[in-house]
């Protein structure tokens, strides 16, 4: 929410005072004082701005008090410049006080009078302006009421604004009297809405809130708060709870209203006499004339609402009155029920209810007289804890029992001032069942002192009961800051990733082989050469030498055609060994296996020698063959 | 092979998903434990400490805690830093109504063991005292905001990181699981997964971009703040704030710091009247 800036004319208007004061201006050395006002004729409901001009004075001023009666000072600023001409420095300081006229009839503010060094300079002339009444009129009037007639400090009370608009008749009886489809109702100024001296409320942020602006509809404009959109502002319009009445008009005759209500709560946070600025209504309502309703501009006014705060009576305060105003219930509670004599107890006292619960003080525990002969009260709350949620204030007190067999805390008394009912009321709190035994032996330091206890014991029990220290050993070992990032979690943070690549390279050469039938071909070469192998084996030790032949070749040259990716079916000897030949193995394994192939292959022709040595002779030459020749070939 | 590997994953992430948070996530150095000194008992940090709690316990009045805080703070002193002293030193002032330094000191007991329950209470407990709500319109965002995006508003630096980890944690594992095999909602748990670990590291990486200025605390009894640094300079608040409230340092000149107050007020204030949380 903000409010509005000044329209154009207004800004116009105060430049032009501005401009003319300072055309006014003497030479810069003397100090002059000029007072101005922006209008000379206004009504009740408008406010003027009073503008005066210190030039030449070089030292900080205060803004000077204006004098008169009749006007109500709304806000105040200042606002300086400073001028050099041809080396020489002046400056001007100007003062706007926006003033609200609280009568009709002639104001007159004299001549102001400003503090500078010590000395007293005085403005040429005052302001005069002229007050006009405003008429009520029927169709459109304001009223103000207070909730309490008679208000006490920290009572909380409503002031309420009722805005009644005379009902249109016939068709247009059941809808609001003033412009829709776009239109604009009438703008409210409340004064007071946002603060009002000596008075607490919610923040003004949180009332308006509540009250629902909206940006589209119908509703009231209110003190000129408005919503940007992009480069347009847009009033917010408060749609306020609506109901009927009927009131007499002037002229004795009875007229249905509809009536809008404004409420907002206060709490008297001073003494003295006040007063609620009256609230103005300005703009258009709707009346009944002719075949169609017609518009009618109007100015209204509330009257003002004065209200007296009083304090609490002197006369008949309880000894536990502790400065509560409103309504409130107690209760009370321990946090353990068995204690033995002597033994601390934390008892809790928690009060509800409404009013200030910031201006109550801790319940004196030591005039509570059953209490205190049955307990020793060592530690007393020197404030309390304040619950906002459940509006609840918590004083928590450091009892010890004096003695065995008792059975209850007994109830404590706290008494409150009423205003509604313009008196105190004492209430107190339930017993609280309790079980003391006795046989404890008590410390020194258990027992308390009969002797009043110093301002600095009374330490909140808060603290000491709840939260005691560490006095473990573990307390005295160094540790780091916990860092914010540190070396365990950047780990974990940067290994997993890490991990995950190894594994997706891996995998992925993984399958990069298994999908290529040459490598696949290539890798199970050796493993095939030796079943063929133990396939020869086998061949022999059943004197079936001719396939025991035939399974080395196999062995050999499913090797050789595996491994250089060769053709293996009915490769020949002279094929296999030129193959070798190109993959440069050793002279001397290259005869070798010469010798071998030739041997394998004169058996498949009955040339070679059928007897089992000779078989496994060949086959111990292939093993060895094949282990020299697995690495060479690839 | 492949299905093992799997296996083996799922294992290994439910064994870290299962193990206890400290000992993945907190780093602690340990200290030697110091000896007797030779100057004598009186400097044996263990003589100390019982002495510094024993004042504490039978405080009779505030010069016992004085004594009390002295110890705790020759300790400190001594290097012999933890959040257990941190937090027995704030309780001390904070039973000397000294709200200013018991702020201080639970905010240095966090910054040792951010979860350290009591000194998270006792720290909340010391600034309703400070009651400063009532000082500063801290504003804040809406409760839309906080509602949509309650893992930033609602949860430690420190929760979210280690959620972070754990949700990346969990992503790496199934991504890796689904080199080898596919589980059921395999694709589902890894985007779910990732999803967490963005909206994480967008939480984590915003608030480590708009941090700005060192964490103070006013520890001043009365703190004046001025619109410029020299006592010349007007006034920000009309009156002196009290200790206890917790300020960021934006800029240091000679003798006055420049601090932004919760709510964004601005000022200079003097050196000598806070204290820099990180010691």
């Amino acid at each position: 929410m903000r409010r509005k800036r000044k329209p154009a004319a207004r800004r116009f208007t105060t430049g032009a005072v501005l401009l003319s004061l300072l055309l006014l201006e003497r030479a810069a050395s003397a100090v002059t004082v000029q007072m101005q006002a922006n209008k000379s004729s206004i009504n009740l409901a408008d406010t003027i701005d009073v503008h005066v001009a210190v030039q030449g004075g070089t030292e900080q001023i205060d803004p000077p008090p204006l004098e008169g009666e009749g006007f109500q000072v709304l806000s105040s600023g200042s606002q300086q410049s400073i001028q050099i001409i041809n080396g020489r420095q002046s400056s001007t300081l100007v003062f706007t006080y926006r003033l609200r006229p609280t009568r009709a009839g002639t104001l007159r503010i004299p001549p102001v009078k400003v503090q500078i060094g010590g000395q007293t300079y005085q403005s040429n002339r005052g302001v005069t302006v002229e007050v006009q009444q405003i008429a009520r009129i029927d169709d459109f009037f304001l009223e103000l009421e207070s909730s309490a007639k008679a208000l006490y400090l920290q009572q909380e009370f409503t002031v309420t604004l009722k805005i009644y608009a005379r009902r249109l008749s016939g068709s247009y009886a059941d809808a609001d009297p003033f412009a829709s489809q776009g239109g604009t109702w009438p703008q409210l100024n409340i004064p007071w809405l946002e603060e009002m001296e000596g008075f607490d409320a919610d923040p003004p942020k949180q009332y308006l809130e509540s009250l629902h602006p909206n940006d589209r509809g119908s509703g009231f404009p209110i003190n000129n708060y408005r919503w940007r959109e992009f480069l347009n502002e847009y009033p917010f319009l408060f749609p306020l709870p609506r109901s009927t009445a009927a009131r007499k008009a002037s002229g004795g005759k009875e007229y249905g209203y509809f009536v809008y209500t404004l409420e907002k709560r206060f709490r008297a946070a001073k003494l003295g006499a006040f007063e609620f600025a009256p609230a103005v209504a300005r703009g258009v309502i709707f009346v009944d004339g002719g075949a169609r309703p017609q518009p009618r501009e109007f100015v209204a006014l509330s009257e003002s609402l004065p209200v007296t705060v009083k304090d609490v009576p002197g006369d008949g305060r309880p000894a536990t009155y502790t400065g509560a105003i409103g309504q409130f219930t107690i209760s009370a509670s321990v946090a353990r029920d068995k204690a033995f004599v002597g033994e601390p107890m934390t008892l809790s006292l928690q009060v509800a209810g409404e009013g200030k619960l910031e201006a109550i003080a801790p319940i004196p525990l030591k005039i509570q007289k059953q209490l205190a002969e049955d307990f020793r009260i060592h530690e007393e709350p020197e404030t309390g804890a304040i619950d906002k949620k459940t509006r609840t204030k918590t004083f928590t007190y450091g009892i010890r029992p004096n003695k065995a067999g008792i059975a209850a805390i007994p109830p404590i008394e706290f008494s409150y001032f009423d205003p509604r009912e313009e008196k105190f009321v004492t209430i107190q709190t339930a017993e609280v069942p309790i079980i003391v035994e006795a046989g404890k032996t008590i410390g020194s330091t258990d027992v308390v002192s009969g002797a009043e206890a110093p301002a600095a014991r009374i330490n909140k029990a808060v603290e000491r009961a709840l939260y005691p220290n560490y006095i473990e050993p573990e307390a005295l070992i160094a540790r780091a800051p916990e860092s914010r990032l540190g070396w365990p979690r950047l780990w974990l943070l940067a290994g997993p990733p890490a991990v995950y690549l190894v594994l997706l390279l891996v995998t992925w050469r993984r399958r990069r082989l298994a999908a290529d039938p040459r490598i696949r071909r290539s890798r199970g070469a050796a493993r095939k050469a030796h079943v063929s192998l133990k396939e020869a084996e086998a061949a022999c030790r059943q004197g079936k030498y001719l396939e025991a032949y035939q399974a080395v070749h196999q062995a050999i040259t499913q090797l050789i055609a595996d491994r250089l990716d060769l053709p293996a079916a009915g490769m020949t000897p002279r094929e296999a060994m030129e193959a070798l030949a190109r993959k440069k193995i050793a002279a001397e394994a290259h005869g070798r296996m010469a010798a071998l192939l030739t041997a394998c292959d004169q058996a498949r022709y009955g040339l070679a020698a059928q007897e089992e040595a000779a078989v496994h002779q060949a086959i111990l030459a292939a093993r060895s063959l094949l282990k020299e020749l697995e690495p060479c070939l690839h | 092979m492949p299905p093992l590997m799997a296996r083996f994953l799922l294992i290994a992430a439910a064994a870290l998903a299962f193990s206890p948070p400290a000992g993945i996530f907190s780093q602690t150095t340990a200290a030697p434990r110091e000896n007797s000194a030779p100057a004598g008992a009186a400097d044996d940090p263990h003589v100390i400490f019982s002495e510094a709690n024993r004042r504490f316990e039978e405080a009779r009045s505030d010069e016992d805690l004085i004594r009390a805080a002295e110890g705790y703070r020759r300790l400190l002193d001594r290097g012999l830093k933890n959040s257990q002293l941190y937090y027995n030193l704030g309780n001390t002032y904070l039973r000397l109504r000294d709200h200013g330094q018991a702020i201080l000191n639970f905010r240095r007991a966090l910054l040792y063991q951010p979860d350290h329950a009591k000194a998270i209470a006792m720290l909340e407990y010391a600034r309703q005292q400070v009651s400063l709500a009532e000082r500063f319109d801290t504003g804040g965002e809406s409760p839309i905001l906080r509602t949509l995006f309650f893992w930033h508003y609602g949860l430690a630096f420190s929760t979210r990181l280690e959620a972070l980890i754990l949700a990346l944690l969990f992503f790496w594992i199934l991504l890796a699981a689904r080199l080898f095999t596919r589980l059921p909602y395999h694709r589902f748990l890894i985007a779910a997964l990732l999803a967490v670990a963005i909206a994480l590291g967008v939480s984590l990486g915003a608030q480590l971009l708009l941090q700005r200025g060192a964490e103070a605390v006013i520890v001043a009894k009365e703190a004046e703040v001025r619109s410029g640094n020299g006592p010349d300079f007007d006034l920000v608040f009309k009156h002196p704030l009290p200790s206890g409230i917790e300020v960021k340092i934006l800029e240091s000149r000679a003798h006055w710091h420049f601090v932004e107050f919760p709510g964004g007020v601005e000022g200079w204030i003097l050196a000598s009247a806070v204290e820099e949380i990180g010691d």
